[in-house]
């Protein structure tokens, strides 16, 4: 070739100087040096934007096709060298620009697993294309940068409904650029949503959507909501509201979802007792409370349960669950330790941010301090990295080892790192610092830096158990103070203001952020009080509505199921929980007045069993917290699996208690009492209300019996059904 | 008019937290990153497998006791026993399990099954599951994925998977209560062993029960309104009040219906008639059995607790003999019913034992290597796959682990191992990740495997 070439010098000379002027040129033009495409506020913004970078594709832990890119361009400079110098550089051509691998991959040109992503003659395979004309460098002259959206919302009285979007970064430098085309903007839903090639948001459906949008390290969420029903409903945010009550009727007037009456007084306290103590309401307070309803008695109702043991023991089970407390082999003086340790703090109020830093930083022997032993709940530091990242902040730090999450923001460098910070705990009987042990980052193959996650690196040496509470209790917004308000939002409304509770994130959308935000504020301001903060939602009118539909919409019909999702979402009402199963088990006993047996003469409540190996064969044929992930602060939507439904048609749990002759029913047969006088108190009792006339009626028909034997057989079956019937199971 | 979503070109790359509960399992593997080609389920032939038996040895039973004896090494490796011929030429097993050897022509036996877990909780976790233990996730168990997607036929009353007599460590994981076993309780081998809570309560007749169910209508037809969240458990109580009122469930677990002499060839104990219990119900449609045999956590004196039972026993009754009756009855059992063909047997526990004895005649926990027996579903039997080496202390050959066991028994009940199953918060999750199923043990391309 190169002889051939020889024969013809001239023609040689020739091409070279066609060539030379032409590139030249290029590199001197104005217009594209004024445009000059910079790597990492462009190019890796519409590589991001692409998909290329995301965890599905070479964003992945392990990269895919030997080609790896930090997840959603988190390290540009890895990228650069990923793209430009790897492989020796094969995937860049200075030379013929056009026939670099990086763009003949992504035009299809070549085979390629994600397929065709850019057309030829795109803007985006321009700017690719400058760049590398330009040298394939990275000027790196701005970088951190905050994100304008315009609209900052959107609010469509009618749908289909449009709006362009336009995103604006303003950068370290002060200069600022429209980044709309380099943002890659998602619908979180694209049945609702959609975004078009040309940056057009579309609503199709009522409701309230999101739209993620993401420039660089700055991810950002745009609320798009229609309402379902034209007209507005009558009740308007009014400032007589409280705080919690504002922010939810103000949505719902958005949303044009008229709100439900509010729960009877007999719904109202036993949802109350239930989801605060765990305990059916007594029949007096039911009555007192249904002769003579004032907020007043209400007030006093909510702070006798929190001054009763019944509080106390539940919480102290709601926080063993979150905190996973179990005991260890041949050492119940630390549960004990553990246990009791927590039931005081519970007891007496203490500040919440208060309990999480003493059970971060606690030393010494667990066997008599409480606090140390939760140290000793998770086998080694990954696993106590990912439980305290979980329980104190509810984010899933663990998905940065597999990468599955293609929405995570947690890399592998923060999960390590994290769990580098726990690698120098003994956690043996006595619980201390040592000093000594690393984590080995699996990205790097090295010792991981201990890191907070997605905020910064510490000392390779050193015990930074103190970062880490700080972390999580100060700021404005403290991890901790965020994540509790929506557990305890969760448990006494049945879902969290964001969902899963779990997975906290940039990405995850609050149905009312601004709420989520005030109440964070409140838990803080009122001392980081349990009992404040659940006073506060038990009282919202919110917490307090019917779970009964509140009418029919008419004008801008929408599917039911939507419309029912979006009721129950947005609180328009309550939707009805089953019991779990320990409370139902004591719920059971306390109804018919023989108390559980773990062992023959042994009475016990379940909610005291805060031992998830202790044996308890009610329980565990009910189904009960094993302490792993998915029960952490009772999962409300929790099905009683078969066997259990088996336990209660047929077991001995219900069936020997009513024939028991301590048993109510058996009682107030000795006693003399009247069928009515049966039917009301054991209704009162097992539901918290008494029979409404319709039913009194029914039931004195059905048992109609003079035969004595006979007239207890059918009173037995009357109680079996109340206690097997949907309404008795479930927390109105 | 409706615009062009963006999502074409990309949606290979990028789902919606929400789209990944809605769409399919083409548009999920897609999700996943794989290439096309892989998105489609296996081109392997129809599975041989609809009903599956998993037989878990919990403790971890002793390689060296069983299917991996070493007859040529030192007296502290070799153990107490000696090695017998099977039906197939060239492979030997335990002297103590002679009914299994002649039976060796339908076992596929594994001798190179390798894991780095030595504590009975994450071992038991990472065998059942496939997935080495984390503190974020827990693994559904393989019966709960199988059970979740197959579940109960059209028509049947039966539950999907059901545990003999408890479900030990096989967890639900993140799937929820609905995939969690049904447990018979109670001791087969007793005589007047019953099912939990399938029988009416005592003193409650068909009357009664018919009147308490009439009883319930009447409390639950004033609630229909707010019933909402509780539709889907409501089901459930309908499935169990099904069973509850089904006869034919009863009688599927019924083993007085067995004859005597099936009955004594599984011997009497309670592994023997659990065993026969999962026959029982494989024939009446359940797709998943488990069946827990606890015990194999042998410490010290391998030859009381393996052979003897009890010191000074005439005739064994330990953990050896009442395996080998109960494995071998119910393999010639399934084989002579035809079921063998349609039916995967597994049996293994979580790990091996020490190759060396220690100072109290027994052996202690041992990951690295152990062996697994599969049998059924088309496998070609009478072969060893794998293989120690010669003191049974590390894999020689082609070690197997607990997620290519996984993929290999997903794969042989027609699963395909990268099928999606989702979190409750929506993350997905493939059936098993980085597991590879054993090519000797799936059937042969021309769709018959080699008696």
């Amino acid at each position: 070739m190169n002889a051939r070439l020889l024969k013809y010098p001239v023609l040689l000379l020739l091409l070279t100087v066609g060539l030379l002027p032409a590139q030249t040129a290029h590199a001197v033009d104005p217009r594209t040096s004024r445009h000059a495409a910079d790597f990492q506020t462009q190019v890796l913004p519409l590589l991001t934007r692409l998909g290329c970078n995301s965890g599905a594709c070479h964003g992945a832990a392990a990269g895919r096709g030997e080609f790896r890119l930090s997840l959603f361009a988190a390290d540009p400079d890895a990228d650069l060298h990923a793209i430009t110098v790897e492989r020796h550089s094969r995937r860049i051509n200075l030379a013929r620009p056009e026939r670099s691998l990086l763009l003949k991959k992504a035009l299809g040109q070549l085979n390629h697993g994600g397929g065709q992503i850019l057309e030829p003659t795109s803007s985006e395979t321009q700017l690719l294309l400058d760049w590398i004309r330009n040298g394939a460098t990275s000027s790196a002259t701005r970088t951190s940068c905050t994100l304008q959206i315009t609209p900052p919302d959107f609010h469509a009285a009618h749908v289909p409904a449009s709006t362009p979007l336009q995103i604006t970064a303003t950068f370290s430098d002060g200069s600022s650029l429209d980044v709309t085309q380099f943002c890659r903007i998602t619908s979180t839903d694209t049945s609702a949503v959609t975004v078009s090639d040309d940056n057009v948001a579309t609503i199709l459906r009522p409701g309230q959507h999101h739209i993620i949008i993401r420039y660089l390290d700055q991810t950002q969420m745009l609320r798009l909501q229609s309402p379902f029903s034209s007209v507005p409903p009558a009740s308007t945010p009014s400032s007589a509201l409280d705080l919690i009550d504002q922010h939810v009727q103000l949505t719902l007037h958005q949303l044009g979802l008229p709100a439900a009456a509010p729960a009877t007084s007999e719904v109202w306290i036993r949802r109350l007792y239930l989801q605060l103590s765990g305990t059916l309401p007594v029949p007096s307070m039911v009555l007192q409370l249904a002769a003579n309803d004032t907020p007043d008695l209400r007030r006093r109702m909510i702070d006798d349960l929190f001054n009763s043991p019944a509080f106390t023991d539940y919480w102290t089970l709601q926080l063993a669950q979150l905190l996973q407390l179990h005991s260890l082999p041949n050492e119940p003086e630390a549960f004990t330790a553990s246990a009791e340790w927590l039931r005081q703090a519970v007891a007496a109020d203490q500040p919440l941010d208060e309990i999480v830093r003493q059970i971060l930083l606690a030393n010494g022997d667990s066997h008599t301090n409480g606090a140390a032993g939760f140290s000793r709940m998770t086998a080694d530091a990954r696993s106590q990295a990912e439980l305290v990242g979980q329980a104190f902040a509810g984010i899933s730090l663990g998905c940065a080892n597999c990468h599955n999450h293609p929405l995570d923001r947690w890399t592998q460098d923060d999960f390590h790192g994290f769990a580098a910070i726990f690698a120098p705990i003994d956690r043996g009987r006595i619980v201390r610092f040592t000093g000594r042990g690393d984590v080995t980052n699996l990205r790097t193959s090295e010792p991981a830096a201990p890191r907070i996650p997605g905020l910064q690196y510490l000392d390779r040496k050193g015990d930074h158990r103190a970062a880490v509470a700080a972390w999580l209790t100060s700021g404005t917004s403290p991890p901790l103070a965020q994540n509790l308000v929506n557990r305890l939002w969760k448990h006494l409304f049945g879902q969290g203001l964001i969902e899963p509770v779990n997975d906290l994130s940039l990405t995850n959308p609050a149905t009312h952020p601004e709420l989520l935000q005030a109440l964070t504020s409140e838990l803080i301001r009122d001392h980081w009080s349990l009992r404040s903060i659940l006073r506060k939602m038990v009282l919202s009118e919110a917490w307090g509505r019917s779970s009964v539909k509140p009418g029919t919409i008419t004008s801008n019909p929408s599917p039911e199921a939507a419309l029912h999702t979006a009721e129950i979402r947005f609180l328009a009402r309550r939707c009805v929980l089953p019991m779990p199963p320990g409370i139902l088990a004591d719920a059971v006993a306390d109804v018919l007045g023989v108390p559980l047996e773990l062992s023959p003469q042994t009475a016990v409540r379940a909610v005291h069993v805060l031992d998830p190996a202790r044996p308890a064969a009610d329980l565990d044929v009910l189904g009960r917290c094993r302490r792993i992930n998915g029960c952490v602060l009772s999962n409300p939507q929790t099905e009683l699996p078969l066997a259990a439904q088996l336990h209660l048609l047929n077991g001995s749990l219900i069936n020997s208690r009513i024939t028991a002759p301590t048993s109510r029913l058996q009682q107030m047969l000795l006693a003399g009492q009247t069928d009515s006088e049966i039917i009301t108190c054991c209704t009162l009792h097992a539901l918290s209300r008494i029979p409404t006339p319709a039913e009194l009626l029914t039931w004195q028909q059905q048992l109609s019996s003079n035969n004595p034997a006979e007239r207890r057989q059918q009173l037995e079956d009357f109680f079996w059904s109340l206690l097997n019937s949907q309404e008795f199971r479930s927390i109105p | 008019m409706i615009p062009r979503s963006r999502s074409q070109p990309f949606a290979t790359c990028q789902p919606s937290r929400r789209s990944v509960l809605q769409c399919g399992l083409s548009t999920l593997a897609a999700f996943a990153g794989l290439p096309p080609q892989s998105m489609a389920l296996p081109q392997s032939p129809t599975p041989r497998a609809t009903s599956c038996i998993l037989l878990w040895l919990d403790g971890g039973p002793s390689h060296l006791e069983m299917f991996d004896p070493k007859p040529a090494a030192p007296q502290e490796v070799r153990g107490p026993f000696q090695t017998i011929e099977t039906a197939v030429p060239g492979i030997h097993i335990s002297s103590e399990l002679p009914r299994t050897a002649a039976i060796t022509q339908h076992l596929a036996v594994i001798r190179s099954v390798t894991s780095p877990l030595g504590e009975h909780g994450l071992a038991n976790n990472y065998v059942l599951t496939g997935y080495p233990p984390s503190a974020v996730l827990q693994y559904p168990s393989i019966p709960a994925a199988v059970s979740t997607l197959r579940p109960q036929q059209p028509g049947s009353s039966l539950p999907a998977w059901v545990a003999i007599p408890e479900a030990g460590s096989a967890g639900t994981g993140f799937l929820s209560g609905r995939a969690q076993s049904f447990a018979t309780g109670g001791d087969p081998a007793k005589p007047d062993f019953q099912v939990r809570d399938l029988q009416l309560f005592p003193d409650i007749d068909q009357t009664r029960m018919q009147r308490r169910l009439q009883y319930l209508e009447l409390w639950d037809r004033h609630r229909t309104q707010s019933a909402d969240r509780h539709q889907a458990s409501a089901s459930q109580l309908q499935i169990a009040l099904k069973m509850a009122s089904t006869e034919s469930v009863r009688a599927a677990f019924d083993l007085q219906q067995e004859a005597t002499k099936t009955r004594q060839a599984y011997g009497p104990r309670t592994f023997g008639q659990s065993c026969l219990l999962a026959r029982r119900l494989v024939q009446h449609g359940v797709p998943f059995v488990t069946v827990n045999f606890p015990g194999w956590d042998t410490h010290d004196n391998l030859v009381l607790q393996l052979r003897d039972g009890y010191s000074g026993a005439r005739e064994g009754v330990g953990l050896l003999p009442t395996f080998d009756q109960a494995f071998a009855a119910l393999l010639t059992d399934l084989q002579l019913s035809g079921l063998l063909q349609h039916t995967l047997v597994v049996a293994l526990g979580e790990f091996g034992r020490t190759p060396k004895l220690n100072t109290r005649g027994g052996r202690d926990h041992w990951p690295r290597v152990f062996s697994a027996v599969l049998a059924g579903a088309g496998i070609a039997g009478g072969q060893v796959i794998g293989a120690s080496d010669r003191t049974g202390e590390s894999p020689l050959d082609q070690p197997v682990t607990p997620r290519d066991l996984a993929a290999t028994i997903y794969t042989l009940l027609g699963l395909d191992p990268q099928q999606i199953l989702n979190t409750p918060d929506g993350r997905p999750i493939p059936l098993t990740q980085d597991g590879q199923p054993i090519a000797q043990l799936l059937p042969t391309a021309s769709g018959t495997a080699a008696e």
